[in-house]
């Protein structure tokens, strides 16, 4: 059985539209009109030329792992059971950051590793999340 | 400027105070009025943290302070520590007031602690909800379990890391090197919580791995206490005074309040706002004493170092390794054991050790210290010894 997820996002207005999509495994991004500036979080105004008219893309899901920490200690106790489990920043093809928990890695990735985006899927929500590329994995098993 | 720091005041830390946070407050911005020989009618000021729960109105009630002329508050967190003295010396400057109170008091161990997610995540029974886009522990950083101040510390870690090729092993030789220095300033501080307590290299290697590469000797203490600064113009006083020589406070887009999502996550403020700083004062970073660095977690000194121009791009790791920060290195760094070892007021206690080190009052007094540099991220001062 699907366990449900121990923290759901309340999400409003423009973050909610990044969930709803998140639900039917799509991770969204904005783009503005003017420019094509592509952003994420969330906002009514592109943080580069601070246009309004914008549109929603669906990212490709490729990006490289920008930063990560494994963590050994939980922050909150309901995700004690996860422990230890793998943060990322990873830098979608695309520009922007998102935040994702990297699965089915045990160890500690490198930075700059290609990464695909995949989800978490729980009986209650899907939470982006990221997998070594298939050729990473090939790698990894062969070391 | 030309603002003073006229007294500084604060309570006990402890693991439970026992009272509220606004009896905490109350005791410290009453040491600091005693230290400045001033009485809460003189008090015409007030800048708070955002994040503190102690109301500017419940307080000047509490002191009994007859009237107001500036009450500001100065979000974001940490940085406020820096950020409340700034803004207190520009409108004493300007003459928006005279005698101004900055405070922060809190039960941060007995009570909400800053360093767990538990304020940040309501639940209804079933799963936590968390809401808001904050870093850590908002929509698109809790459901995947980004939920600290530490883990996005770590982010910041590994990032410079692997920009500066330095392996795992160095990179714990340098933290390892400000946790067990700031460490063994504690033990010589009668106020720090962490007296009693020495920490070895061993030990710093040995400690939990909290969010690697952070072990739970980078991260800082958690208590209870408050702690209160109080600023006026230069005045004849029998006190030593420190004066505010210079002070700014910078925000760049993603930095609040804790960056993940700017280019560049190693740099914990901007060139701009350390050059008008050094600038603002008239002197360079190596004319500089001491300096009194936030430390929530080891990797933001590291940080720090290179951000205010006391070490190059990708050297704080030899600075560090090289006791550079210690007692009689180049630039001792938090000689009252910071937050990591002295105890966390939100950084408002390291102002203080920034005052007592120019005041030639500190516990590990630096031998002639003239020059101070305070900084939280985005936020610093430079003080001196006021004639």
């Amino acid at each position: 059985m699907t366990r449900a997820a121990p923290i759901v996002p309340d999400a409003e207005g423009l973050a909610a539209v990044y969930w709803d999509a998140a639900q039917q495994e799509r991770l969204v991004l904005q783009r503005c009109a003017p420019y094509g500036h592509v952003w994420h979080p969330p906002s009514e105004f592109c943080a580069v030329c601070q246009a309004s008219d914008f549109e929603w893309i669906d990212a490709s899901g490729d990006g490289v792992i920008h930063s990560f920490t494994r963590v050994h200690h939980a922050a909150h106790a309901a995700v004690a059971d996860w422990i230890p489990y793998t943060i990322l920043l990873v830098d979608l093809i695309e520009g922007p950051r998102v935040i994702g928990r990297l699965l089915d890695a045990p160890g500690e990735p490198a930075i700059g590793t290609p990464v695909r985006l995949t989800f978490e899927r729980y009986s209650n929500l899907k939470v982006p999340a990221f997998v070594l590329t298939d050729a990473e994995r090939r790698r990894n098993s062969h070391s | 400027m030309r603002a003073v720091i006229a007294g500084v005041g604060m309570t006990e830390l402890s693991s439970d105070s026992g009272e509220s946070e606004l009896s905490l407050a109350v005791t410290a911005v009453r040491a600091a009025l005693a230290d400045a020989d001033l009485e809460p009618s003189a008090v015409d000021g007030f800048v708070s943290y955002s994040y503190d729960r102690v109301g500017i109105g419940a307080l000047q009630r509490a002191l009994g302070v007859p009237e107001l002329r500036l009450f500001a508050e100065v979000p974001y967190g940490g940085a406020a520590s820096c950020g409340t003295v700034a803004q207190a010396a520009a409108a004493i400057d300007a003459g928006l007031a005279s005698c101004v109170v900055c405070y922060r008091a809190l039960n941060g161990r007995s009570g909400t602690r800053l360093g767990r997610a538990e304020r940040h995540l309501q639940g209804d029974g079933g799963a936590l909800v968390s809401r808001g886009d904050r870093v850590p522990a908002g929509v698109f950083a809790a459901p995947s379990g980004l939920l600290s101040p530490a883990q996005a510390m770590a982010l910041w870690a590994h990032r410079y890391a692997h920009d500066h090729s330095i392996d795992g092993e160095r990179f714990s030789a340098a933290l390892g090197a400000i946790a067990v220095t700031q460490r063994a300033y504690a033990q010589t501080n009668p106020r720090a919580v962490t007296r009693g307590k020495p920490l070895s290299m061993e030990d710093y290697l040995t400690g939990r791995m909290i969010a690697s590469p952070l072990r739970i000797y980078d991260l800082c203490r958690e208590n209870d206490g408050a702690a209160a600064i109080v600023l006026t113009a230069p005045r004849r006083s029998a006190r030593p005074a420190a004066r505010v020589l210079a002070a700014s406070q910078h925000l760049v887009p993603h930095s609040e309040p804790l960056p993940v999502y700017g280019p560049d996550i190693t740099r914990l403020t901007t060139e701009r706002q350390v050059g008008e700083l050094f600038a603002q004062a008239g002197v360079s970073p190596s004319a500089v004493d001491v300096a009194i660095i936030y430390d929530a977690t080891t990797i933001a000194v590291l940080l720090t170092l290179e951000d205010y121009g006391f070490c190059a791009r990708g050297g704080a790791p030899e600075f560090l390794s090289a006791a550079q920060h210690g007692p009689g290195g180049q630039l001792p760094v938090n000689p009252h054991g910071g937050l990591l070892s002295e105890g966390y007021i939100h950084g408002l206690n390291s102002v203080i050790e920034g005052v007592r080190q120019v005041r030639n009052e500190a516990d590990n007094q630096v031998p002639g210290a003239e020059l101070a540099l305070v900084s939280a991220r985005g936020a610093a001062m430079i003080l001196e010894a006021a004639a």
